[in-house]
């Protein structure tokens, strides 16, 4: 029976696989044993994986994202770390310098030895300056600065763990190498007063005074380095010179760095060292406002803590790189993960507080891996993950850690053998979070301010949803990992570059200054602390940022202190722009809270009574528009900067002012117009709306809908529209005439009775049209009411070309065109007739008149609802839109090349399809945003755009496919799954290129922030060099010149009787929506030189526009009767060569520009052909 | 930019150049009209001796320019662009696109007779604007044109044109002017500013785009009397040709109207119900016949995993598939590493 079972099985498998058929017949003289083990069995074993591979995948597979991301990772890992070959140069290094340093003889000086400290410089030993930390130690101390040869040398931190990890910028790897002072240098009072930091210093000094001597023969270069610029964290760094010896390890890019320690056995007492005790005693006559005699100094103490524990650390480092396998690649994650944010080191602005603060991540990755030490009631035990956990797992786990953990209120120590030397109550201070690994007391994020922490959680936050969300839009590795995320236009809301060098706080104790080590670092400090109790809510996250600190020379004592920061503001758009902080109310009898507010806000605080009747202390924030709105973060900072510290208005320099003021129109204009605003033209649509709705029996037909499809009516026009000018006030003049027409649908009900014609129904419409113009006009007073035809070049009849212009009584224009479905389904016909009697011709006006039948009627009225639901949704989604267009237009691409709808499409992608963390909530952050991904967009790859969100489940889909489109951009939303609606046959490649080009050195010129020298208007300001032409228009007459980006005021204010021809007095009829420009640049563009060039031009009151000559024209071709393009023969000198009986024709470009003079006369004042490119 | 004003022949066309008010030339390439003998049917044949064909026109040229240029060599009967005839749109608002349009009202009907009849419409359109529409009865409707006001039609750059002038002797006196000068020709200027350039034509176009609301009702009006009459009469044609009452409606005794795809009966000429077309008629019958042949066959399934030697085939499939996807994100990360993506920073 069982043979027969076999039998068949196998017949079956031969059927299933014939193709393998003879590995399978095997089987049959092997017998029975062989069908258990199944695919092990001999010939497949190539093919099928082994255990170990299997187990490989899996584990990719399932404690990692997928296996590409884990696969990822084992590729970008060996890149971050040092690779294996330097060691051997550098270990002969480190003896050659251990035994120099093990040669020093002693050397003990009083600290009156120094006689040039009374002039106010640092105090010098010959040319090495010694860094001595705030208080300078007075003449008449009692005690002696020394030095002897150390106890000890050894290599501590990452690199002696093999943990080290690539910084940014380039910077060199270090190697840190702990010197143990002797115990015999100090005494057991050493901690006080920062005495054991002036020894510190003075040996310090030493060792970099006997090391760069040429008698020491180690050819290196030493500098002095402090972290944060705290002189207390002064180190000595060693970098190799170029050389000669055969010890020289300058390729290798790295430098090692000397910190003094204290030994275990030395006489000062650990315990002294808690950050509840006060170590500074000192008794300053001036100090009035010192208060009760003895604050903590925890930063004190932390940092002198700091001094005992290197060899502790990297003990535990080890003790857990052996437990745990995955522990050294999620350690290299996080910290290349942070590197990418800021938080580290780096040449440009670094979050403030974690420069050298590596050991974080350390403890971070510790407290996820060994749980946490339950002490007290005060907080929820955290258990400790187990050691199979991957190193993605290990790293999501941090990142889980620091996003939830509350870390304002509780501190956390990680769980440790043998306890923690002080009980956590000690560790509560003000102001401060506390983390404490195993091994060293002292609090890692001492010396973080909480806004970093802050700061730090956002990120984690982000990077969790990235990692969370599903979407394929965006590589959660190349996000993560990848990308550098220190920009700061892209990452800040707001940002305020503050020049701190004029800054006199007004509550600034000594004691302060002496605890953080230097003025500079309590002023930032302080500064922190206002600014997060005054922005509150406001804020998601508020960084301080600055570029840190690098080596300086030995001969200059102090740290130079950071004169300028940057502030960068991530707002909580719910609050953010509230008018009104509320403060505690008057009755309450909490006078202590009250004084606090009142401290806070100084002046600007006072009691107010509100429509609730309750009467609270408050401030009020008075902004004249939703412009200024925007700009309530930056006052609030602004006032405090002012109120606390005296920074000046003027030390302040924020950018949100000049990209308003792009979007802005001359006052002149605004002054002209009946009224202005997005709000006031949508209720005037609603308005004009509901009256014809209301004509009821008038019309042949009900109106069932009208649907806006204009940008002034989403919000995303790049000015707000305006009504036609008062007539009454000043005749309009030709150069600020032009009114917007904002265009709208009209839906009638359904009727049998319209004609089954397409062009009969063109004529129906204006029949509609007409009839609608009449009884309009009737109903309401002051209405006018024009139809106009318009048929662009190269559209048929059978499209859809009246309209209706209407002007309300309240001078908003509108253009009304009918929408009538059949037409969809006649063009189909014809389209889909499956008869071949259609001509080519008929098919080709067909198309042309569906496609605009689904762009006008169908895409366009989606597009604005979904559109206008963004604005509303998104803060900053509007004014993004408006720069991004005004970016485009100053840079000659919108419209011709990219429509208005593409853009909205592009800047929606900013918003919805990313995490919510990462939403911009300022238009200028939205706008670098767009930039940004304009620059990294591959286009090929087509972009989708989750524009009508996911609540809205079902939504009509148009097909927008076409074969042979121009337009290279693939702009995918819902609706519109082959993304070719806005982007058909425009941009084409060249000027995708173009954009992408223009995105990169926009974004390069936007870094200029961090200089402090950006320039907005700079960056709209066009180059012209690399057009083959460009014509000069003329201002005066060309309507839209006041929305140029440098409209010249010149231009209205004298040459008051400007007028073109004697027919074109002022008193000419006002014409809505006329733009000759236009007009000129579509001739020229479609049916002219269509062939022959490609025109660039700024739609916003442009007076210039450019063009390049088509390449494939540019060299001599034999003449033919279709040539396309204006010819001239070829000299016959020239001709010579060639020897051939055709007749070669040049390109005639003088001609050619000519011909474009010739049909812009009275629109151009000349012509210059640019030498850009190379033919 | 050659300064040389030769007059050259380039493959058998005399090249001249013209000048406007500046110092650029622009070159013209003329030579007598030859009919082609090619069975190019649709090209309308010119008058042999007396037509000039003309390469490399401006596009902003017009037909008054070109008779001016040629004044001093004979009268010009006519100027044809050949561009008009490949883009229709270029003439929008004039009075005879409402004629072509009439014309081409039945284009709509996917049915081959009616192409048929529009192929034949179309060609009378191209010879003269009057269509002959002998079947109808009674006055056909004049449509009211828009008002017009005269303006530069642009075409596309290095276009050409036909030139027929009154006489043969005129022709060949425009050969040999061109031949004769040695300086280039002065492009002639339209003194009566009939048709002006650059913005005053904007505005002209602009105005005339927006005639007044009488003119319009008007032209709708007549308009769509005009179509429903030639609806009309091509129902009356129709009912006319055949014995059965194509054309009309069929109506059944319960006063509902029969809707019918094509043949003789009922089909319903111009307004009322369209129908589904063929097209989607023939899959949707051949839908229902593939459902039925579908629901038929049902053995064809086989149980999956009945047999062990199934499950552990399905077994190594999937493993062979894990593996195939690993080595395949291998290969692709291995790719990636080349393009040194991986340098994080």
């Amino acid at each position: 029976m069982k043979e027969l079972m076999i039998m068949k099985k196998a017949n079956l498998m031969n059927l299933a696989n014939a193709g393998e058929e003879e590995v399978w017949s095997g089987i049959l003289p092997n017998g029975v044993g062989h069908h258990a083990q199944g695919h092990t069995s001999g010939g497949k074993a190539d093919k099928t994986p082994t255990g170990a591979e299997l187990s490989t995948i899996k584990m990719a597979q399932e404690l990692f994202v997928s296996s590409s991301f884990k696969l990822q990772i084992d590729a970008l890992l060996p890149n971050v770390r040092p690779k294996c070959l330097r060691k051997q140069l550098l270990d002969s290094f480190l003896f050659s310098l251990h035994a120099y340093l093990s040669s020093l003889p002693p050397l003990i000086l009083s600290i009156r030895w120094q006689p040039s400290r009374r002039d106010g410089k640092s105090a010098t030993l010959g040319i090495v300056s010694i860094p001595y930390p705030l208080p300078v130690p007075t003449e008449d101390a009692n005690w002696k600065v020394a030095f002897e040869k150390p106890a000890n040398i050894t290599v501590v931190g990452s690199w002696i763990n093999n943990v080290s990890v690539k910084s940014k910028d380039d910077q060199p790897w270090v190697v840190d190498l702990a010197v143990e002072m002797p115990s015999g240098l100090f005494q057991e009072k050493d901690y006080m007063n920062g005495r054991f930091f002036h020894k510190r210093a003075f040996y310090l000094a030493v060792i970099a005074k006997l090391v760069s001597e040429p008698a020491s023969k180690l050819n290196v270069d030493a500098f002095y380095e402090s972290k944060r610029c705290d002189p207390r964290l002064t180190t000595l760094i060693l970098q190799p010179k170029h050389g000669k010896t055969t010890a020289d390890f300058s390729h290798l890019n790295t430098v090692i760095r000397i910190i003094p320690t204290l030994s275990t056995s030395s006489p000062i007492r650990l315990a002294r060292l808690s950050p509840a005790r006060s170590n500074f005693r000192v008794h300053l006559p001036d100090a009035v406002d010192s208060g009760p005699k003895h604050l903590p100094t925890p930063l004190y103490n932390a940092i002198l803590m700091l001094a005992s524990s290197p060899q502790r650390d990297v003990l535990s480092v080890n003790a857990l790189k052996n437990d745990i396998p995955a522990y050294r690649d999620a350690l290299s994650l996080l910290r290349v993960w942070a590197n990418q944010r800021g938080y580290g080191e780096g040449r440009r602005p670094c979050i403030y507080g974690f420069e050298g603060a590596a050991s974080l991540w350390n403890a971070v990755l510790e407290l996820v891996i060994r749980g946490e030490e339950p002490y007290g009631k005060m907080n929820t035990r955290r258990y400790p993950l187990g050691g199979g956990l991957s190193s993605y797992q290990l790293f999501k786990a941090a990142l889980d850690f620091i996003f939830h953990h509350d870390f304002s209120n509780k501190p956390v120590f990680v769980k440790s053998k043998d306890g923690h030397l002080f009980p956590p109550e000690e560790y509560l201070g003000e102001n401060e979070a506390v983390l404490v690994g195993s091994s060293s007391c002292s609090n890692v994020l001492a010396g973080i301010p909480l806004t970093s922490i802050y700061m730090l959680q956002h990120d984690a936050w982000a990077t969790l949803e990235v990692l969370d969300s599903n979407t394929s839009k965006i590589d959660p590795f190349t996000e993560v990992f990848l990308t550098d995320h220190r920009d700061l236009v892209s990452r800040f809301d707001v940002i305020l570059s503050v020049d701190l060098s004029s800054a006199s706080p007004r509550r600034l104790s000594i004691h302060d200054v002496y605890d953080n080590g230097s003025f500079s670092s309590a002023l930032i400090a302080s500064l922190s602390t206002y600014l997060r109790k005054a922005l509150g809510p406001r804020v998601k996250a508020l960084a301080i940022l600055h570029p840190s600190s690098q080596p300086r020379p030995i001969s200059q004592g102090l740290p130079a202190s950071h004169s300028t920061v940057f502030l960068g503001l991530i707002l909580d758009p719910e609050y953010a722009f509230r008018l009104v902080d509320h403060g505690p109310g008057a009755a309450e009898a909490q006078s202590h809270m009250t004084e606090a507010f009142r401290e806070l806000w100084g002046s600007k605080a006072e009691l107010r009574r509100f429509q609730d009747g309750s009467i609270t202390e408050s401030v009020v924030w008075h902004v004249l528009d939703s412009d200024e709105r925007a700009h309530i973060p930056a006052m609030i900072v602004r006032h405090i900067l002012e109120e606390h510290f005296g920074i000046r208005e003027d030390a302040v320099t924020s950018w949100q002012f000049k990209f308003d003021a792009l979007l802005r129109l001359p006052p002149f204009i605004a002054s002209q117009c009946r009224a202005a605003g997005f709000r006031a033209a949508l209720a005037s649509f609603q308005k004009l709306a509901s009256s014809i709705k209301a004509l009821g029996q008038e019309l042949p037909l009900a109106v069932i809908n009208i649907s806006p499809i204009a940008p002034e009516l989403r919000y995303t026009s790049v000015f707000a529209p305006i009504s036609v000018p008062v007539r009454t006030v000043s005749t309009p003049r030709p150069y600020s005439r032009y009114v917007p027409l904002m265009p709208l649908n009209l839906e009638f009900e359904k009727s049998a009775r319209w004609p089954d014609d397409l062009v009969a129904i063109q004529k129906m419409k204006l029949a509609f049209l007409e009839r609608l113009a009449q009884v309009l006009a009737k109903a309401i007073p002051g209405l006018h009411a024009r139809i106009a035809i318009t048929l662009p070049p190269g559209v048929p009849t059978t499209a859809d070309h009246a309209q209706l212009e209407i002007t309300t009584p309240d001078g908003w224009a509108f253009s009304l065109r009918v929408w009538h479905d059949r037409e969809a389904t006649l063009l189909d016909r014809v389209l889909h007739a499956s008869n071949v009697s259609c001509s080519s011709h008929d098919l080709e006006n067909a198309h042309i008149a569906r496609r605009l039948y689904t762009r006008r009627f169908i895409a366009a009225p989606l597009h604005h609802r979904a559109v206008a639901a963004l604005y509303h949704r998104f803060v900053a989604f509007g004014g993004t839109v408006r720069l991004v267009k005004r970016w485009l237009a100053a840079h000659w691409l919108l419209r011709l090349h990219v429509s208005e709808e593409a853009v909205e499409v592009l800047c929606a992608a900013v918003f919805v399809g990313v995490g919510l963390a990462q939403v911009p909530t300022t238009r200028e952050r939205g706008f670098a945003c767009v930039v940004r991904l304009l620059r990294d967009w591959n286009w090929l790859e087509g972009m989708s755009v989750m524009l009508y969100g996911i609540s809205e489940q079902r939504h009509d889909t148009y097909s927008s496919a076409v074969s042979g489109a121009k337009g290279v951009w693939m702009l995918k939303t819902e609706a519109d799954p082959d993304g070719r609606m806005w982007t058909m046959d425009s941009p084409d490649v060249v000027a995708a290129l173009r954009v992408r080009a223009l995105a990169q050195a926009t974004h390069a010129y936007l870094q200029g922030i961090e200089s402090g020298l950006l320039d907005v208007s700079g960056m709209f300001v066009h180059p012209e060099d690399d057009y083959d032409f460009v014509v000069k228009l003329q201002p005066t007459v060309h309507p839209r010149h006041f929305q140029n980006i440098t409209a010249d005021p010149s231009v209205w204010a004298k040459n008051r009787r400007a007028s073109i021809t004697g027919s074109e007095s002022s008193s000419a009829p006002l014409r809505l929506g006329f733009d000759p420009v236009e007009m000129y640049l579509d001739d020229l563009t479609v049916p002219c030189l269509r062939d022959t060039a490609k025109f660039f031009y700024d739609p916003l009151g442009g007076d210039r526009f450019g063009g390049i000559w088509d390449p494939s024209i540019t060299r001599p071709v034999p003449f033919r009767v279709m040539n396309r393009f204006s010819s001239i023969p070829v000299p016959k000198e020239h001709e010579k060569g060639k020897g051939k009986d055709r007749n070669f024709v040049n390109f005639n470009e003088s001609a050619v520009l000519s011909e474009i003079v010739r049909m812009g006369e009275g629109l151009v004042i000349g012509s210059k052909a640019g030498g850009g490119r190379k033919k | 930019m050659p300064t040389k004003s030769s007059v050259g022949t380039i493959s058998g066309f005399f090249a001249f150049p013209v000048q406007y008010d500046n110092d650029t030339r622009h070159m013209l390439y003329i030579r007598a009209h030859v009919g082609s003998s090619s069975k190019s049917t649709k090209k309308v044949d010119w008058p042999e001796d007396r037509t000039i064909f003309m390469v490399n026109v401006p596009p902003d040229a017009t037909e008054r320019e070109i008779t001016l240029l040629f004044k001093s060599c004979g009268t010009v009967e006519r100027v044809v662009f050949d561009a008009d005839g490949l883009s229709e749109g270029a003439d929008t608002d004039s009075g005879a696109e409402s004629e072509s349009d009439a014309d081409e009202a039945g284009s709509n009907e996917t049915s081959l007779t009616q192409a048929l009849g529009r192929k034949r419409h179309r060609f009378s359109t191209t010879g003269s604007t009057t269509a002959p529409n002998t079947g109808s009865q009674g006055q056909r409707p004049k449509v009211t044109p828009l008002p017009v006001v005269p303006f530069r039609s642009l075409r596309r750059t290095g276009h050409t044109a036909h030139i027929v002038f009154l006489d043969a002797s005129s022709c060949t006196r425009a050969l040999a002017l061109v031949c004769q000068h040695d300086k280039p020709i002065q492009w002639p200027i339209d003194e009566d500013d009939e048709c002006p350039r650059g913005l005053a034509h904007y505005v002209s176009l602009y105005e005339s785009s927006r005639p007044p609301l009488d003119a319009v009702r008007e032209h709708a009006d007549s308009a769509i009397a005009r179509f429903d009459f030639d609806l009309a009469a091509r129902k009356a044609a129709l009912r006319r040709e055949s014995k059965y009452k194509k054309g009309e409606a069929l109506v059944d005794e319960d006063g509902f109207t029969l809707v019918v795809r094509g043949g003789a009966y009922g089909q319903a000429v111009g307004g009322g119900v369209g129908v589904a077309s063929r097209k989607f008629m023939d899959e949707y019958t051949k839908g229902a016949q593939g459902k039925k042949k579908r629901r038929k066959p049902k053995e064809g399934k086989e149980k999956a995993a009945f047999y062990a030697f199934q499950i552990h085939e399905k077994k190594r499939n999937t493993l062979l598939e894990l593996k195939r996807k690993w080595e395949q994100d291998k290969a692709a990360v291995e790719k990636l590493k080349s393009s040194r993506k991986f340098k994080a920073y």
